[in-house]
Parts: structure tokens; C-alpha cells; sequence
């Protein structure tokens, strides 16, 4: 067994749940810090690490165009995890940083990955100026993240790019304090869903200059999910009337499933709705070399009016990082038109 | 018991091959002896190995206690050996590696037919008592020759082919050898026929054939 | 009836014990030799793959500071923040509880993922292996002295004695170090980054397959384990042939007897299959055990061999391993059924009374021979067809086998021929029938023979290989290592004032300098030399034009390594694909898998102006005081100056294991042919007995006779010998001139060792001497009476 495969079950991804490996995550909190209802964001802080809460990601997704009208997806991650709570400089510091980085094409999906260890500069993230890096991957820029670079590169694509924000940020459930379960495990989870972006594409084929619109999400806890969670589909979705659609369903081991969502206005109010009221079923199967996933699904969201298929832009963007799952770029068709992204997580059963 | 039907053989050499039995018929009854005896080279042997089924003929019939031994297979032809008919070699043939008592009992296990007390009667019968846990490489010739005789006749075979049983053995020996086969036959009601060149050992059994050049003469 | 008889046929190993013991020994020899071999082959190749793949020997391209000293932690950041995959490596050792132990520390975050061997941390080790208190992981057998150590202990039977492996912060914590002794770089790594000089000036990037030199010569001597596999593995079925052909032989009389008391031939043969299954897996066992404890006692001179050859750390230890004790069981199984068949195959076409009479054997012996020889002219017919149509190493071991079983196919029609020749020559009676005895004697014993050709010619193949091979390397280390110093400078400065410094010191200072370049596609080297004597004196040149170096010197041509001149097709005096430069010469570069070309100095100054000359050879009568010298004024690293005689007599000390091994195996290969021509000769004397007492009984004594037979198996032997010679050379020459070109594009020259090929004629003599001794003490003492016994029972 490979060493990264137990960093990446550490990561509390929800593959990792059906793991045997997982034990302790969901339970005792081993000395972390545990979200709390009611928190008052501290920014720019905030944007940065919080090396006492065992997992924190910075998540960035984005649909794109090229020149000749071609539709591509992007993803750049960046995952904390604490084998130990606080942080310690050099070799002795308790974090483990990973990142992911994918484009998607309409009939190529390209991934690569980088870990570090925390302490030695390899990897981390500051808030004053603000940066996220691992190697040479970055996100950097104003402290408010309103203008970004991004750039990642692995041995068969790279990419550079420059955002600008045109909306604040959005806080899911209670101000920022998203339930994941029914037993009331939580996290802290804000986004800023209003990017624009533009930059290259370093392909095979060459270099692609694209634009589109990007996610950026920022989710930070100590205990995820609760044990009988086996993983979770999740949606970001961007309308063409420019409101926006956050809808999560984690998969329970009894079949059922806990959702949550948050509607976002164009103009950046957001609307959080409890388990139930959000509701996404599997429409077709893709059976991939690791696992079988649904790649289009039918979407509901009934006090908005919302129904909607969702399909894939390509069925297989399956990231053959250490520990596997499905990320990729979606389109939206039916009550709403527009174009998003799509992450699941524990189907691969090996 | 045993029909002979026109026997031929020839056996193959440089020139075409040698005809050496040309239509020989004859056949024996139950419990009788019966001398076969001829010059060197005049058959006998090849005779005795065709009824004996360890050669074919190129034509002609035998027929052993009702079963027509052209028609077994190699199988067959071994459990006749088996069981209805023995064989008596002037090399004694015996297994080096067994004992004389082993040896004895050798043939009427194979035949899955061993009778303990007929064994024990031959064996006193043959004058072998104090020799049974001797390795044949010990005996005597005539000694050897009495336990081949023993381990055929321990089968009760319906049949007893004997080939110049005596003719390894000084004269002395070979009477006391032939009267306790042809004494053990009686008891086991065992015909016999038997190859010699000895006018002398042939006269002693009932019938007499002579094989000349090929066929059964005077 | 099936207990019966089996209880009759195994009644004869009982009677007989020394029968049934020279056939169980026979096969178990057999196997023993084949899984001996097999053993330390699998182990050493598993070592080579471990001592590979173990950190950054020979596949991963390494970073270094340039000076030699150690590499920081800024500097690494830096490398991986401009997108270097690379991964620290700490090494160092410690002494703790009395013993030493290396200590390798690593980021298991970093190391490239394609890494194998004793460096994997196991899933649940990784939150330890990063704990504060840390996880050293060792092996089992030093668990006992580092409990006090006062970190957690894993033990992995994989991990090597003396060795341990820990994260970093542990391996700062227990060395006292901060810094990195190099860094790994992944062999996968992103589009683009930036130069090394770029982002780090002080390092220098050592390419991974420049190691690789030394291991195309393991790869030579694995070769040779390999040729010595399949060589054994036909001598061994030869005698298991032998062995088991013989025990049936033997008894035939007593198959035909059974026959006679009724049992049918099915059974027969069924039962002797059974028994022989049964003798086969029982000589496998013991052929198996014994094949362990040969290796168990070789193996510890291969690991050192190939412990020299890397300079890795490589375990002597013998691992057993299903594939070789199966390959063992498989080889006794395979052999016996392959002898057993046949000779199961004459039971069933021999007719009933055919008599077990040696007149009727030896014209059904006389039709085998001709058979077999039918089999040597197919045999070779399809070696030739691999040699003109075949190409590739496989055609070339195929060539192998087809050569080496033709030969051994025909030896008994050779040897019948010189039997023959020596038969009509001999004058006397006594000598006239010694030697047609001697031939009726032939069938019995060709299998053992034939053993014994395979055997001697497979020692005079594998000796003058590794013969061969030694003194060819030693000549290219002359030539290589002409001069006395190896002398490398740091920076230009420090080679400008070093070669300042040394001008009138030293005889002569060879500037080392070249580039690296491509040619016709593949990897070449271009080298300038400077004209001194030390390289016509020393560099052998394979193919030249006349007054090559003076041509050379005034640059009309270059000389080329002989990998580059066969893998162009070049011819002397052509042209080379790139410069249009003629080929002057060929020189042997053993071991080097890239093309090489060498100008004149002059020539290389004026075509690559920028390169400077960083390495220099020294001549000079007096090495130590110049590099103590040398070290005073400069303050050299110790890695800059190399003593060449060092290296040498590293490299030859290597060679020495190697032959330590080849000469045992030749020894146990010579031993178990001896006991082969023992068991045939004990196997013959039984049923001689009939042939001997005649001629005893005419008034030759038995003494005479045993001496006789002494004489017999001696020139049966000599004449195998003498058969053996010519096809052991020939053996030899596939081995260098077709199999070695087809593995690694260099062929070796062929030397001849009369004097060794003697001495193993010597060896071969005795060991049918003394195999022939016994059976002929046996005859001198057979007591008359048994010689009697002939006349009164047995005809």
C-alpha cells in the first residue's frame, strides 16, 4: 500500500468513509476544534488556513469556451489535513497538503496530483497577501479574493489563469455553518460562485486561450460526516439568468440521502434550504474501468421552480488520483438552461 | 479342455521368414498329460507359447477351457494366464527379490484365488518346508525349479504348460521333479502338457505327441 | 492382484538397496544441480531488481551539490516550487547498542511513486511515521538491539540487516543532520520548469542511467548464471534419463516374468508409472534440500559479487521461493517422466519373449543409436536454420540448446566410431576384445556419458566465458584507467588553477573532456584527447586504418567504441552519419551502452569552444605524494581525487567471487557426471557377470579383469573428453560472439586456456576413476563361485 493512500483516507473524502482506515474521523475529535453554530467570519483571515480543524479545502471549478465555441472544464484543489492539531515548523508540522489539478475536455480528461508536507514552504496558504500553493501550483491575489491568479501544471497539460470576481461571497446554511447530516455533523462552508475567468490551456494539442465563469469554495471542519454516510453527489450550477444553484446530497448506507442547498440570486443573496427540500435522482449510468457513476441526473429544487436535467460533458472524468472519484464539468437543460459542475464521491468499490 | 486347431507360424528372418509350424491340430481332456516332444528347432516351444497366448499364430485355432484365446485381447489373454492355465519355464523365472514362500504364493494372489491349505499341502507336498524363507538366488536348481512348479500349481491351474521343466536338472533331480509335478497335477486335477526332448521323462505321461518339421508325426 | 505386484516390483529396491540408492541419488543430484543453479539465479536476479530499484541506484536521476557537500532545505523548496519533482534523501549511519547501522531518511510525500523496494511505508505506519516520536523501520533480526533507540519500530522482513528507514525529521533527529544528501528526481515531471542552474546554481544533476555502465556487466554475469542454468538443466535430465533407463534395464526379466503369471500390460505399465512418480518425488525432495543448502552456500559469494558491482547493499540471505523448489520438484518429475515414457513405450512394443539376452538389448541398442543420431542431424539442421534465419537472444540460446543436445545426441555413434578405429588398430587378443567389449559396453553407459560430455563442455564453455570476460575487462580498465589520478575540479576556476598548478609536476595532465550528443538518433558521447602516449600504449584498437592516432592527432578522422560501430554498420574508413568524420579506428568499450566518438583534442577545442575540461587523468611515477599534495593546496573533497589503483583492484576483487562460484558449480557439475557414470558402471556389473566369467573361466584373473574395467571407463571418459573439447569451444564462442552481441551490442574476444582445459581433463579422468573404482574392487572380490554360478544356472 501506498503511503499516499493513507494520506487520502485521512483526508476524510467521503471514498475514504467506507474505508476501514477511517475509524476516528467522525467520532472523537482528538483535540480539533469543532464548528460551531453562529460563527463570526474573520476576513481576511478566514480565507486562510486553520491548521486546529483536521481537514479544509480551497476548491476551485470552472466552465470555460474556447475560440471555436469547444466547451472545457477546469478543477484546482487544494486539501489540508492535520495528522495532529496546530501547526510546527519544518519537518516536524503535523499537516499534509494535496493538491488536484484536471481539464476536461469533451473527449479527454487530464489529472495530476502533488502532496507535501506542511512546515517547510513547501505548501500552505497565507490570507496577507493571500496565496494558496503547492509546488509550483498557485492561487494568489487581493486579500478579499476578488482578483486571482491560478496556474497548475502536471506531465501532460498546464494552465494559467486570471479571475475576477463580480459578485460577494456566499455563505450555505446557517451563515456559514452547513449541516451534513442528521446526527448534526457540520462544517464551515462559503463560496464565491461569481468569477469570470480567462486564461490558457496548455494541451497535447496545443494551447487553447479560453474565458468562462469559475466556483470557488472554501469548507473547513473536524468531522465531516457521520459514520453511516457512504459518500455524496454534489452540485454547482450557473444559470443564464445568472442566478445560481449549490445542492448537496450525502448518500446514507440505507439507501437514503441527507440534501441541502443554497439559491443564489444574480446579485449574491442566497437562500438556504434544509434536507428534503433539494432532491436529485440518477437518469443514466456510465460504466467506467473503476467504477460505475451516474452522469446525468434529474435535479429538483420545487420552491424555486426548479427542474432540470443535468448531464455530463464528458462521462468519463474520473480523477485516477490515489484515492479515485468523479469531478467534472456539467450542462443544464430544462425549467433552466446553463452550465455547472458535478462531484461524486464513494462509488468506486474497490 | 483344449482344442488345437491348424496351427501355422512362421517366424521372420533375412530370407522371407521360416515356417515353423505348418497346420498343427491336436487336443487335450481334462486332468490328462500329454508329452510333446520333437528335435531342437522342430516347434515345440513356439507351440507351447501360442496356447499359452504369449504369441499369435499366423493361422489356425486354440480353444482353452471354451474360450477362443485369438479373440482376447491382451487383457484377456493375461487373466487366462491368470487363472486357467500355468506355466512352467525350463528358467524357473522366479521374482529374485521375493522370497520362496512370497514366490509360491505369488501367482494365486495375482489369480486373487489363494487357498492357504492347498498352498500348505503343495509346499509339504514338494518337500520345501524348511526353505520357505530362503531368496531363490539360495536354492538349488532343482530347488528353484520345484518352487516354480509350486507357484503354478498353487493357481490350480486348469492347464499346466510345461517347457523342458527339467532340463537345467541332472537326471536324478529331474525324475523327483517331474514325479511331484505330475503327483501335485493329480491332486489338482490339472492337465498337462508338457515340452521334453527326453524320450525317457516322456514316457511317463499318458499320451505322447512328436513334432516334426512343423507338424505332429508319429 | 495390484497390491500383489506392486509388492513384487518394490520387493527389488528392497533386496536391492544399492540400486534404489544410486537411482534416488541420481534424480536427486540431477535436481539438486538444476535447483541449486535455479536458486541463486532467481535470488540474483531478485537482488539486481532490489539493488535497481532501491533509492536512486541506476533509475532515478540524482541532484547533488557540486562540491560534494550537502543540499538545503531552501534549495529543495525552491526546486519544488519551480515545479522540480524531486524528493530529499538523508543517509547516514549511527552506532547505537555497539552496532552500526545506515540510516536512510525520506519524505514518503514526495518519493517518486514508481519507486519500489525496502523504502514503502505501510498505510498504518504513516501517521506514526510522521509523529513527533517517529517509526524507524528495520529488520526483524535487529528489532532486539534499537529497543532503546526511543522511537516506534516497525519490522519488515524486506528491509536489509543494518539498514533502517525513517522520515526525515526522525533521520535529522537520530543523524544530528538538517541537510539533504541528494535529492531524487521523479522520472515523471511537469510540461515545463525552469533550468537547475536557474533556480539552484550551486547543484548539479547526475543522470541515473551513468551508473549503468557497472550494471550491463551484472548483466553480463547474469548471463552466465543463466547459460549455466540451461546447461545444468541438460546434464541433469541426461542422468535422470540414465538413472531411470537403467533401473528398467535391470529388470526387465522380471516385467516379462510377470507378464508370463498373468498380469496384463496395462497394469504393468500403470504401476511402474505409479512407482516412478513415486521415486521422482521422493529424489525431488531430498534434490530440492540439497539444491537449497548448495545455493545457501554459494549464495553469500553471489551477493558479495554483485554487492561489489553496485556498491548496494544486497542480501546474502536465500528466500525460498515457490518458483525454484517448484521448478526443482518440476524437473525431477519432467525428467523421469520423459526417460520413464520411453522406456515405458519399449515395454509395450517388446514382445512378450523377446529375451532379456544382451544380444537382443544390443541390436535394439544399435537401432537407438542410429535414431539418436537421426535426432542430432534434426537437431542441428534446426540450429543452423536459427543461425542463418534467427536473430535476437532467444535465437541465440535456442542455437544453444540445439548445439549442446546435437552433440550430446551424437556421442554415442561418435564414440562407437572411435571404439571402432581403436578396435582394428589394437593388435593381441586381450586388446582385441577389450575393445569390442568396450562397445558392447557403449549402450549402458551413453546416457552417463553423454552426461559427462554436457558437463565437461559446459565447464570448458562457462570458464572460458568468464575467462574471457575477466581479462578482457581488465585490459579496458587499463585502457579506461590509464592513468594513475583522477583529478575533478568544482568549478572553472578551480580547474584553470589546478592544471596551472600541476604543469611540470605531474608527467602529464590528460584534460577529460566531452559532450553529450546524439548520433543516428541514439545517445553518443564526444570525447577529446589529447596525443600522449599513455593512449596508443594503451587503448586497443579492435579494426584501424594505418597510423590511426597520427591521423587521428591531425584531425582527419575520428576513432569510434565498437557499440556505436555495429550499431551504425560501419566499416573503417566511412563516414560518420553526423560530422561526415572518417572512422580511423575501433576501440572496445565494454559495459557502455551509449556510442562514443574520440577527436583529436585540438579538433574537440576547435568544434565546441565552450566546453572546459572539468576531470583530469594525472601521469605520474608517484600518485600518493601527488595526492596528498594536492588535497593540502586545493582543499579537495575526498571524492575528487580517485586513485586508479583502488578502482582496479576493486573491479578484480569482484571478479574473483564471481569465479569462486563458477569454479564451484563446474566442480559439483563434473561431480554429479562422475556419479552418473558410477551408477551405470554398478548397474552394468551386475549383468556383466555372464559376459566376464567366460573370459575369467579362459585364465585371465579377476584382478586382471577389474583393471580392465578401470582402463574401459577411463578411455570411455577421455574419448567423451576429447569429444567434449571442441564442443565446449564452441559453446564459448555462441556464448561471446552471438549471445553477448545479441544482449548487450558487444562482443567479446575469445581466449583460449589450454592449460585450464588440461586440468579439467584431469578432473574428468579422475572423476571416472574413482567412479569406475568401486564397481572394479567389487569385480576383483566377486567370489569364484558367483562366476561359477553363470555356467550352472544362468544358461
Amino acid at each position: 500500500m501506498n503511503a499516499k493512500i493513507a494520506i487520502l483516507l485521512l483526508m476524510g473524502l467521503p471514498a475514504a468513509v467506507t474505508a476501514q482506515g477511517f475509524a476516528g474521523l467522525g467520532i472523537g475529535a482528538g483535540g480539533f476544534a469543532v464548528p460551531q453554530p453562529n460563527y463570526q467570519f474573520d476576513f481576511p483571515a478566514d480565507h486562510g488556513a486553520h491548521p486546529d480543524y483536521r481537514i479544509e479545502w480551497w476548491y476551485l471549478t470552472a466552465n470555460l469556451r474556447g475560440p471555436d465555441g469547444t466547451s472545457y472544464g477546469l478543477q484546482w484543489t487544494l486539501f489540508r489535513s492535520a495528522l495532529r492539531p496546530g501547526e510546527a515548523s519544518g519537518w516536524s508540522s503535523p499537516q499534509i497538503w494535496m493538491g488536484h489539478a484536471a481539464v476536461t475536455t469533451p473527449d479527454q480528461h487530464f489529472v495530476t496530483e502533488r502532496l507535501a508536507q506542511g512546515g517547510i514552504g513547501q505548501a500552505g496558504v497565507t490570507s496577507e497577501p493571500y496565496e494558496a500553493w503547492i509546488d509550483d501550483w498557485r492561487m494568489a491575489g487581493a486579500a478579499d479574493l476578488s482578483a486571482l491568479t491560478l496556474s497548475a501544471s502536471g506531465p501532460t497539460f498546464a494552465y494559467e489563469m486570471k479571475l475576477t470576481a463580480d459578485g460577494p461571497l456566499v455563505f450555505h446554511g446557517e451563515r456559514g455553518y452547513s449541516i451534513k447530516s442528521a446526527e448534526g455533523q457540520a462544517s464551515y462552508y462559503y463560496s464565491q460562485p461569481f468569477y469570470r475567468i480567462s486564461g490558457n490551456l496548455d494541451l497535447p494539442e496545443g494551447v487553447v486561450t479560453v474565458t468562462g465563469d469559475a466556483w470557488l469554495d472554501r469548507e473547513w471542519s473536524s468531522q465531516p460526516l457521520a459514520e453511516s454516510q457512504t459518500g455524496w453527489d454534489w452540485f454547482s450550477l450557473g444559470f443564464d439568468d445568472g442566478a445560481r444553484l449549490m445542492g448537496f446530497r450525502v448518500r446514507q448506507a440505507d439507501g437514503t440521502a441527507f440534501s441541502s442547498a443554497t439559491w443564489i440570486e444574480p446579485d449574491g443573496r442566497a437562500t438556504s434550504y434544509p434536507d428534503g427540500a433539494f432532491n436529485a435522482a440518477p437518469l443514466v449510468q456510465t460504466t467506467l474501468p473503476a467504477a460505475t457513476v451516474p452522469t446525468s441526473w434529474r435535479v429538483r429544487l420545487p420552491e424555486r421552480g426548479v427542474d432540470v436535467t443535468v448531464e455530463a460533458l464528458n462521462a468519463d472524468a474520473w480523477m485516477t488520483t490515489a484515492v479515485p472519484y468523479w469531478e467534472g464539468p456539467v450542462t443544464v437543460t430544462g425549467s433552466h438552461n446553463g452550465r455547472g459542475y458535478l462531484e461524486m464521491a464513494g462509488y468506486d468499490t474497490k | 479342455m483344449l482344442q488345437v486347431e491348424n496351427l501355422t507360424k512362421s517366424h521372420p528372418s533375412a530370407d522371407g521368414g521360416i515356417e515353423v509350424l505348418k497346420g498343427v491340430s491336436f487336443s487335450m481332456e481334462p486332468g490328462e498329460t500329454l508329452a510333446l516332444s520333437g528335435e531342437s528347432g522342430s516347434g515345440k516351444s513356439t507351440l507351447l507359447h501360442l496356447i499359452a497366448g504369449l504369441d499369435r499364430p499366423d493361422s489356425g485355432g486354440i480353444v482353452i477351457d471354451g474360450a477362443d484365446m485369438l479373440r482376447l485381447d491382451d487383457r484377456g489373454r493375461a487373466a487366462l494366464r491368470r487363472g486357467t492355465v500355468g506355466i512352467v519355464f525350463q528358467q524357473f523365472n522366479l521374482i529374485p527379490s521375493l522370497d520362496v514362500a512370497a514366490n509360491i504364493a505369488f501367482q494365486a494372489r495375482l489369480a486373487d484365488c489363494y487357498d492357504a491349505a492347498w498352498v500348505r499341502q503343495l509346499i509339504k507336498s514338494i518337500g520345501l518346508s524348511d526353505q520357505l524363507d530362503k531368496y531363490p538366488e539360495a536354492l538349488s536348481g532343482g530347488q528353484q525349479q520345484r518352487v516354480a512348479i509350486a507357484r503354478t500349481l498353487a493357481a490350480r491351474p486348469k492347464l499346466l504348460l510345461a517347457d523342458e521343466p527339467t532340463g537345467n536338472l541332472d537326471e536324478d533331480n529331474a525324475d523327483i521333479v517331474l514325479t511331484l509335478l505330475l503327483d501335485a497335477a493329480r491332486d489338482a486335477g490339472t492337465a498337462i502338457l508338457m515340452v521334453t526332448h527326453s524320450q525317457h521323462l516322456a514316457s511317463r505321461l499318458k499320451r505322447r505327441l512328436h513334432l516334426s518339421h512343423g507338424r505332429i508325426g508319429g | 492382484m495390484i497390491r500383489t505386484t506392486l509388492g513384487a516390483l518394490l520387493s527389488h529396491w528392497w533386496r536391492n538397496p544399492l540400486q534404489a540408492f544410486t537411482m534416488i541419488a541420481g534424480l536427486a543430484m540431477a535436481t539438486a544441480l538444476w535447483s541449486g543453479v535455479q536458486a541463486i539465479n532467481t535470488e540474483a536476479r531478485a537482488s539486481y531488481d532490489r539493488a535497481a530499484s532501491a533509492i536512486g541506484q541506476g533509475r532515478f536521476d540524482q541532484i547533488l551539490n557540486h562540491d560534494g557537500t550537502t543540499v538545503t532545505l531552501t534549495q529543495y523548496v525552491a526546486l519544488r516550487r519551480a515545479g522540480w519533482q524531486v524528493s530529499p534523501v538523508i543517509e547516514g549511519s549511527f552506532q547505537f547498542g555497539g552496532q552500526g547501522f545506515s540510516l536512510t531518511g525520506i519524505d514518503p510525500l514526495t518519493l517518486p511513486r514508481d519507486i519500489a523496494g525496502g523504502t514503502r511505508v505501510d498505510l498504518a505506519d504513516l501517521a506514526e511515521f510522521l509523529s513527533p516520536e517517529g517509526l524507524v523501520v528495520v529488520h526483524p533480526a535487529d528489532v532486539n538491539v534499537l529497543t532503546a533507540l526511543g522511537t516506534r519500530l516497525r519490522s519488515d522482513p524486506s528491509q536489509r540487516r543494518g539498514h533502517l528507514t525513517a522520515s526525515v525529521a526522525t533521520a535529522q533527529k537520530l543523524l544530528g543532520v538538517q541537510e539533504f544528501t541528494r535529492l531524487l528526481v521523479a522520472n515523471e515531471q511537469p510540461l515545463s520548469r525552469p533550468t537547475l542552474a536557474a533556480v539552484a546554481p550551486a547543484l548539479v544533476l547526475h543522470n541515473g542511467q551513468d551508473q549503468s555502465d557497472v550494471a550491463r556487466l551484472t548483466d553480463s554475469f547474469h548471463l552466465n548464471l543463466t547459460a549455466f542454468g540451461l546447461l545444468s538443466f541438460a546434464v541433469g535430465i541426461f542422468i535422470v534419463y540414465g538413472a531411470i533407463g537403467l533401473a528398467f534395464e535391470q529388470r526387465r526379466p522380471i516385467f516379462r516374468t510377470l507378464r508370463t503369471l498373468g498380469l496384463p500390460l496395462v497394469t504393468l505399465m500403470g504401476l511402474l508409472a505409479f512407482e516412478h512418480i513415486l521415486f521422482a518425488l521422493i529424489a525431488g525432495a531430498i534434490g530440492v534440500a540439497l539444491g537449497y543448502v548448495m545455493a545457501a552456500l554459494l549464495l553469500p559469494d553471489v551477493a558479495a559479487t554483485l554487492r561489489g558491482l553496485y556498491s548496494a547493499e544486497v542480501s546474502g540471505e536465500l528466500t525460498l521461493r515457490p518458483s525454484w523448489w517448484l521448478s526443482g520438484l518440476g524437473m525431477a518429475l519432467g525428467g523421469t517422466a520423459a526417460a520413464a515414457s520411453g522406456a515405458l513405450w519399449r515395454l509395450n512394443r517388446m514382445p512378450l519373449l523377446a529375451a532379456a539376452h544382451p544380444r537382443a538389448w544390443a541390436a535394439e541398442a544399435q537401432r537407438s543409436v542410429r535414431r539418436m543420431l537421426r535426432a542430432a542431424f534434426g537437431l542441428g539442421t534446426v540450429g543452423l536454420l536459427l543461425a542463418m534465419f534467427g536473430s535476437g537472444l532467444n535465437a541465440g540460446f535456442g542455437l544453444l540448446a540445439c548445439l549442446l543436445i546435437a552433440a550430446a545426441l551424437a556421442l554415442p555413434f561418435t564414440l562407437d566410431l572411435m571404439l571402432r578405429g581403436a578396435g582394428m588398430l589394437a593388435r593381441g587378443v586381450v586388446a582385441q576384445w577389450f575393445w569390442a567389449d568396450t562397445r558392447s559396453q557403449l549402450p549402458g553407459l551413453s546416457m552417463a556419458l553423454m552426461a559427462l560430455l554436457l558437463a565437461m563442455a559446459a565447464n570448458i564453455g562457462v570458464s572460458t566465458m568468464v575467462s574471457s570476460f575477466r581479462l578482457t575487462f581488465v585490459g579496458w580498465l587499463d585502457q579506461r584507467l590509464a592513468s594513475e589520478l583522477y583529478l575533478s575540479a568544482r568549478t572553472h576556476e578551480e580547474a584553470a588553477a589546478l592544471a596551472g598548478y600541476l604543469e611540470g609536476k605531474v608527467d602529464a595532465v590528460l584534460p577529460i573532456i566531452s559532450i553529450e550528443t546524439r548520433i543516428g538518433g541514439l545517445p553518443a558521447e564526444i570525447y577529446g584527447i589529447r596525443d600522449q602516449a599513455t593512449y596508443r600504449d594503451n587503448w586497443r584498437l579492435l579494426f584501424s586504418v594505418p597510423d590511426a592516432w597520427d591521423r587521428l592527432n591531425r584531425g582527419e578522422g575520428v576513432l569510434v567504441n565498437e557499440q556505436l560501430f555495429r550499431r551504425q554498420g560501419l566499416a573503417v574508413g566511412d563516414q560518420l552519419p553526423n560530422q561526415g568524420d572518417m572512422v580511423l579506428g575501433v576501440y572496445g568499450d565494454y559495459g557502455n551502452p551509449a556510442g562514443q566518438v574520440v577527436l583529436g583534442l585540438s579538433t574537440f577545442r576547435a568544434r565546441y569552444p565552450d566546453v572546459v575540461a572539468m576531470r583530469f587523468g594525472l601521469r605520474t611515477s608517484a600518485p600518493q605524494r601527488v595526492a596528498a599534495d594536492l588535497r593540502e593546496k586545493f582543499d579537495l573533497p575526498p571524492g575528487a581525487i580517485v586513485d586508479q589503483a583502488r578502482i582496479k583492484a576493486m573491479s578484480l576483487e569482484i571478479f574473483e567471487r564471481t569465479f569462486s562460484v563458477t569454479t564451484a558449480l563446474n566442480i559439483l557439475t563434473l561431480s554429479v557426471a562422475g556419479f552418473a557414470i558410477l551408477i551405470s558402471l554398478l548397474t552394468l556389473a551386475t549383468m556383466r557377470l555372464p559376459q566376464l566369467a567366460p573370459v575369467w573361466a579362459l585364465g585371465m584373473t579377476r584382478r586382471t579383469l577389474a583393471l580392465l574395467e578401470l582402463l574401459r571407463a577411463l578411455c570411455l571418459a577421455a574419448f567423451a573428453g576429447l569429444a567434449a573439447i571442441p564442443l565446449g569451444l564452441g559453446l564459448a564462442w555462441l556464448l561471446l560472439a552471438i549471445v553477448n552481441v545479441q544482449a548487450f551490442g558487444w562482443r567479446l574476444p575469445m581466449h583460449l586456456f589450454p592449460v585450464d582445459y588440461m586440468k579439467l581433463g584431469v578432473l574428468t579422468l579422475l572423476a571416472a576413476l574413482l567412479a569406475a573404482l568401486w564397481p572394479a574392487l567389487r569385480l576383483a572380490r566377486t567370489p569364484p563361485d558367483r562366476l561359477l554360478r553363470v555356467f550352472s544356472n544362468e544358461r
